[in-house]
């Protein structure tokens, strides 16, 4: 039954194409776009050449670093209020609910969120990859030598780290589709947690070596960073608190995915 | 044999304190399964808050509703329903036939045979078209497709052809008499068309305020407001004949009697040298059932 629902849930979100052309296609896009036009605008306005080879691997873990980003996350709320706000938007809930177990609804949402960010991650990545190349060409730059075995560790955890704070960015949607009953005020309000947490961050120092658990539990950004072990705007973290970082990026995720599937439970389809 | 749909003392409260107002209050009925059962009362009776009780969108305040046997939101049980409630309403960006395949999937049916459905439901030519810029008359449409694309045992029907033309009416009509006498459906009508359930509708219930006011047979509920509409001379003895069951209605009297006493009535006239020059049955329609039981039912 959970099948069935995650199979309805796919073959819905792929034709709702709005949704999936700019929660999970443009930010790869994004990614190769903005690279060429930086690389462009260095060249030809700043009139500079960026010194050394390009590093096609680092440009790859480099792309997954910018789901991050406030402004990236934008495009992934939109796919995420498209998944878990749309039910409400149509009022759609009284033709699905009867047909399969509310659990597995909201299950499949998760499911579908999930599948699509791992994809739009492989996208952003090979947007770096492409951005890369034609970067390559614009500023006559050699390319560096491929080291499969450094990039593999940094790729997985940069994919790891990246999926993770995505996915709290998705369960925080959902929660708020379900208590809210619309899909806008789910955005503005993960999208201004999301602005308040970088904004914090900002502002805090935290020792890098050993990030104090509170603070990985308060910003799940601040975790994700731990994870990529490349810190942006606190100062280097160290590997050592990686399985922290991904605990508690994991707990926010079941925490708050939990609340949505037991709201969503007890919730009371007295219109959609 | 279990009932298609059993409601028990059932209560539903929506808000509370000040604002709250009762859709259902100790509301019981028992719908058997088999032939078309129609679900008659005003705006606001608890027609829509029944069906939405059963199908598990919403909890009861009290009390208990049973479909095919099993608790409200038994998900076995409500895939072996399907069910219209209100216009439904449908993704906008999918197709009528995409909307068919997509829900079929969520209720793991593995041969929905879409094609079929909408051709059944008139909506053939219309199946690759967005559900965008259909009319109310074609959501209804894509609605019982949907609701009988998993081949359920029962359908819940709520004002299945509002919004529709008289054409469409008909043919709804048709198709839900066809799924009662041939597909052995069950089906569970809610409409305000009262002609359309007395063509359709083998038994119905009417509902005021939450509670029902009376049900039974259509054929009883139409008879018991029957009159035998008699145009006779000399009038006088026809209403000496009919004593307190004689009425005079304009230059006609209005017997109130059965269709079994008829005939004996009729010779009774003969025998008194009455002259009967028409006699027919007025009345025995739902409509005066209906506003019959309406006003009991508000005068309680």
């Amino acid at each position: 039954m959970l099948t069935d629902a995650l199979k309805a849930e796919t073959y819905r979100l792929w034709r709702d194409r709005g949704a999936v052309f700019w929660g999970f296609a443009f930010p790869g896009i994004g990614v190769f776009l903005l690279g060429i036009v930086a690389s462009l605008f260095i060249r030809f306005v700043a009139k500079q050449q960026m010194p050394g080879a390009i590093n096609l691997g680092s440009d790859t873990i480099g792309a997954l670093g910018g789901a991050g980003s406030p402004i990236t996350q934008i495009f992934f709320l939109i796919a995420a209020a498209a998944i878990f706000g749309t039910d409400y938007r149509w009022e759609t809930w009284r033709l699905e609910t009867p047909r399969n177990s509310r659990i597995n609804l909201m299950l499949a949402k998760f499911a579908a969120y999930g599948l699509g960010v791992f994809l739009a991650l492989l996208g952003m990545a090979v947007g770096g990859l492409l951005s890369g190349l034609v970067r390559a060409v614009i500023e006559t730059s050699p390319i560096a030598p491929f080291d499969f075995a450094t990039w593999q560790a940094g790729f997985l955890r940069g994919l790891v780290a990246s999926w993770l704070e995505l996915m709290v960015v998705g369960v925080i949607t959902a929660l708020l589709a379900v208590l809210t009953r619309t899909n806008v005020a789910a955005i503005i309000v993960t999208l201004l947690l999301a602005f308040a947490q970088a904004i914090i961050m900002g502002q805090v120092r935290i020792d890098p070596r050993e990030p104090p658990l509170d603070a990985l539990a308060s910003f799940p950004a601040l975790a994700a960073n731990v994870v990529r072990g490349g810190p942006v705007d606190i100062g280097g973290a160290t590997a050592n608190g990686a399985p922290a970082a991904v605990l508690m990026l994991v707990l926010w995720i079941v925490v708050f995915g939990g609340a949505a599937i037991l709201l969503f439970l007890r919730q009371e389809l007295t219109r959609e | 044999m279990t009932t298609a749909l059993q409601a028990i003392g059932l209560t539903k409260t929506f808000g509370s304190s000040g604002g709250a107002v009762q859709a259902l209050d100790h509301f019981s009925l028992d719908i058997p399964r088999g032939g078309v059962f129609g679900v008659l009362g005003p705006n606001g009776a608890g027609k829509s808050t029944l069906f939405r009780l059963a199908l598990g969108l919403i909890r009861p305040t009290n009390g208990e509703v049973r479909l095919l046997g099993a608790p409200a939101g038994d998900v076995g049980a409500l895939r072996r329903i399907g069910s219209v409630i209100e216009t439904p309403r449908f993704h906008p960006y999918l197709t009528a036939r995409e909307t068919l395949v997509m829900l079929s999937t969520l209720s793991g049916v593995k041969d929905p045979q879409v094609g079929v459905w909408l051709e059944r439901v008139g909506l053939a030519e219309a199946a690759d078209r967005r559900t965008k810029g259909f009319s109310v008359g074609m959501k209804q449409r894509l609605g019982l497709a949907a609701a009988l694309i998993t081949r359920p045992e029962a359908v819940i029907l709520d004002e299945p052809t509002s919004g529709m033309d008289p054409a469409g009416i008909i043919e709804i009509r048709d198709l839900i008499r066809q799924l009662a006498d041939k597909d052995g459906v069950t089906v569970i009508l809610a409409s305000h068309q009262l002609d359309e359930v007395q063509r359709v509708c083998d038994r119905v219930a009417f509902l005021a305020k939450g509670k029902v006011i009376g049900s039974g047979s259509v054929a009883e509920m139409t008879s018991s407001n029957e009159k035998l509409r008699l145009l006779a001379t000399p009038q006088a003895t026809v209403l000496e004949i009919l004593g307190a069951r004689g009425q005079v209605d304009e230059d006609a009297v209005l017997a109130d009697v059965t269709r079994a006493q008829a005939p004996d009535l009729i010779r009774a006239l003969a025998h008194k040298g009455v002259d009967v020059v028409e006699a027919r049955w007025v009345g025995g329609d739902l409509e005066r059932a209906y506003f019959f039981h309406m006003d009991a039912g508000h005068a309680d």
